[in-house]
């Protein structure tokens, strides 16, 4: 599904962007919606909550795509944004039970486990999604998109202690529901 | 008691609207290239520049019209003739703008004709069923109509004029413009022009003039009639395609069908060693090609 | 240091986040400690699964049509002239919508043409008929159709929403109008239909969205009697 674009045409589909440029959009959303989407469903940890925060991610970054500068790539840019949207979503949109929607939801969008450990992807993905949520989202944010504790902090407003005790408390969540 | 009388009888003329015409003639100054902007909703607007750096509103507001606003704040002087908020019938207003001349003229209107002379700044004239004229120098233009006409005669201005079901008439062009209309007739004479985008659905195109060296002349309709009459020795690249309809060249060779199978017919050759292109495509108008 | 205490820090260690004080004595405790060695590694398993873990993730439906619908719908506000984008909110936002799209639309007809132009220089002249292959012409074509109709769809709702504020007079230039292109656009697709390969009708049925949605455009940015 996704073509990736080079740091020139970037740049340059980008600033087409940004002048209205709507299927100069659209070419970035199709090398990007992916990355936006894992993001937005691990965090989230159901699909079709996923789905909508990656529909207002996109939506978002069209009205703020004038404030983006090139100083860091695009898709730093656009998943910062996604982080944003994601830990600003608002408990009106009804909030479904992750743990109850999880199965049928992965089950339609995991990626197939690597050929030699059956499941093993899946279940990883369905451990996180079952993560209380501050836990989850600490984790998602340091261990799979690599943020430091400092950003993580700044972003979702809770301090850098109570941050690193969240990820503590998931690593031991994940390694007892996995196993050895 | 007199006093008392004239007092409430002014009091009560303040506050109703125009029971009758109102003739109208104020003056205020203004930066000489400011911006004038003029709404009117019925009547006429007929705008003039001048050398003075004053905007002056003479004419009448017609019988049920409110007021006329007529204020300025920095360069923008503003002209508006204000209806009461009740639908009750109001009459058109006529108003005589001058406005210095190397103003921005803005000016809308619903139906009344909009008329612009001899302004040598920028003009945005746009109205919904009045007519749009303009003539003399302007900077650019910016002029449209729905069901209006609209006329611009305007040497060697950057422009676009557009009608809905009007007719688009550009006279004396020899800069870049656009003319478009769905249903209406766009026709468009000139010098030598150097970009020239005309743009119908139902309505017939017509250009003639000169093309300037690496001119663009662009035609598209879907069913109207294109004619552009060239001078014989035009140096240019043409590309004609018309789906459905006919080719008629009279500047060089006939065309050809696109494939046995349909009925599309286009064209692409040069005269006079190229150099301008021209390029006209409809869905099933015929395309004609002229000499002048 | 105690196994509970050094439990207490493994994730700083693999973190990288011990000062080199408190990092010695935690190895120093592992080299010795076969039960928090077996920790270790099994946080850094976990973490070596957490850095295998796909990095894109395709969801099951598009959401593409929904982020469009809301961006034409006017998501991005505008400001048009002081009073009368406040007092057409919801207008001018869908109009300055549509001017997204006037602008997408001319980037699509430009690639179009481009690519037209060079399949026509392509094409064999002994045979012309022998057209080159499948359009790409077509792809983008579908693009801007999608573009076009929901951009259409939120600029009719928004005439239907204001048609009591327009004279009858202009409603039925306005409809006339609009049928009119209708009709040129159906002609056209019906004719793209029978002839897929045909290069020009995608030009020309470009040029006709951008007329329609011009014509809305205008229309909902009219003023009140008009």
């Amino acid at each position: 599904m996704s073509h990736e674009p080079g740091a020139g045409d970037e740049l340059g589909l980008v600033r087409a962007a940004q002048g209205g440029d709507l299927p100069a959009f659209e070419a970035l959303y199709r090398s990007a919606v992916g990355l936006v989407y894992a993001l937005c469903l691990r965090m989230a940890g159901n699909a079709a909550l996923a789905e909508e925060l990656t529909q207002d991610v996109f939506v978002r970054a069209w009205q703020k795509l004038p404030t983006f500068r090139g100083e860091s790539a695009f898709t730093t840019w656009l998943t910062r944004l996604a982080v944003n949207v994601v830990l600003t979503e608002r408990r009106d949109r009804g909030r479904r039970n992750a743990r109850l929607a999880l199965s049928d939801d992965l089950d339609a969008v995991a990626p197939p486990a690597p050929a030699g450990h059956p499941g093993t992807a899946l279940d990883l993905e369905r451990a996180i999604a079952g993560l209380p949520e501050q836990a989850r989202k600490v984790f998602v944010l340091h261990d799979v998109q690599g943020w430091r504790h400092g950003e993580i902090a700044r972003l979702t407003g809770i301090a850098v202690g109570t941050c690193k005790s969240h990820l503590h408390r998931a690593r031991a969540l994940l390694r007892e529901v996995l196993g050895p | 008691m007199r006093k008392i009388g004239f007092v409430l009888m002014a009091l009560a003329a303040a506050v109703m609207p125009a029971l009758a015409q109102q003739r109208v003639d104020e003056k205020r100054p203004a930066s000489k290239d400011g911006t004038v902007e003029i709404r009117n909703v019925a009547g006429s607007v007929r705008v003039m520049g001048w050398d003075r750096e004053e905007v002056s509103v003479t004419g009448t507001l017609g019988k049920g019209t409110e007021r006329l606003e007529f204020s300025s704040s920095g360069k923008r002087t503003l002209v508006k003739v204000v209806l009461p908020h009740t639908s009750q019938h109001v009459d058109g207003s006529d108003l005589e703008i001058k406005v210095p001349a190397a103003s921005t003229v803005d000016v809308e209107t619903v139906s009344a004709d909009i008329t612009a002379e001899k302004v040598s700044g920028a003009l945005k004239l746009e109205s919904v069923s009045g007519n749009v004229t303009a003539g003399g120098d302007p900077a650019k233009f910016d002029a449209r109509s729905v069901s209006g006409d609209v006329e611009i005669t305007a040497a060697s201005a950057p422009g676009r004029a557009k009608s809905v079901s009007g007719d688009v008439t550009l006279k004396g062009v020899a800069g870049a413009v656009e003319a478009g209309s769905v249903s209406g007739k766009v026709s468009v004479t000139g010098g030598e022009v150097s970009g020239v985008e005309l743009e119908t659905t139902s309505g017939n195109i017509r250009f003639a003039g000169g093309l300037a060296k690496n001119a663009r002349l662009d035609a598209k309709t879907v069913s109207g009639e294109v004619e552009l009459i060239l001078p014989a020795d035009v140096a240019a690249d043409f590309d004609l395609t018309t789906f459905s309809g006919e080719i008629i060249n009279e500047l060089g060779p006939p065309a050809r069908r696109t494939s046995e199978y349909g009925p599309g017919k286009e064209l692409s050759f040069s005269t006079g060693g190229g150099g301008a292109r021209v390029e006209a495509k409809s869905f099933s108008g015929s395309v004609y090609l002229r000499k002048r | 240091m105690n196994c509970r205490e050094v439990q207490a820090l493994l994730d700083n260690l693999v973190d990288l986040d011990l000062p080199e004080g408190q990092r010695r004595k935690v190895e120093d405790h592992l080299k010795g400690c076969a039960g928090c060695r077996t920790s270790e590694a099994r946080l850094r398993a976990l973490l070596a699964r957490v850095g295998a873990l796909p990095r894109s993730i395709a969801p099951a439906r598009d959401p593409w049509p929904g982020i469009v619908s809301r961006i034409t719908a006017g998501e991005v506000i505008e400001h048009d002239f002081a009073g009368r984008g406040r007092r057409w909110y919801p207008l001018a936002a869908a109009a300055a919508a549509a001017a997204v799209l006037i602008l997408a639309v001319s980037l699509v007809t430009a690639v179009l043409v481009g690519r037209e132009r060079a399949s026509r220089v392509a094409v064999n002249p002994e045979r012309p008929d022998a057209a080159v292959g499948v359009t790409p012409a077509s792809l983008e074509l579908a693009q801007v159709q999608v573009t076009y109709a929901a951009a259409r769809q939120q600029l009719l709702a928004a005439l239907e929403a204001r048609k009591g504020s327009l004279s009858p007079q202009t409603l039925a230039v306005v409809e006339e109008n609009l049928k009119i292109i209708d009709k040129a656009v159906g002609e056209m697709q019906a004719a793209l239909a029978r002839d897929p390969g045909n290069r020009e009708l995608p030009m020309l049925l470009v040029t006709a969205y951008r007329q329609e949605i011009d014509l809305l455009r205008r229309v909902t940015q009219l003023p009140s009697r008009g």
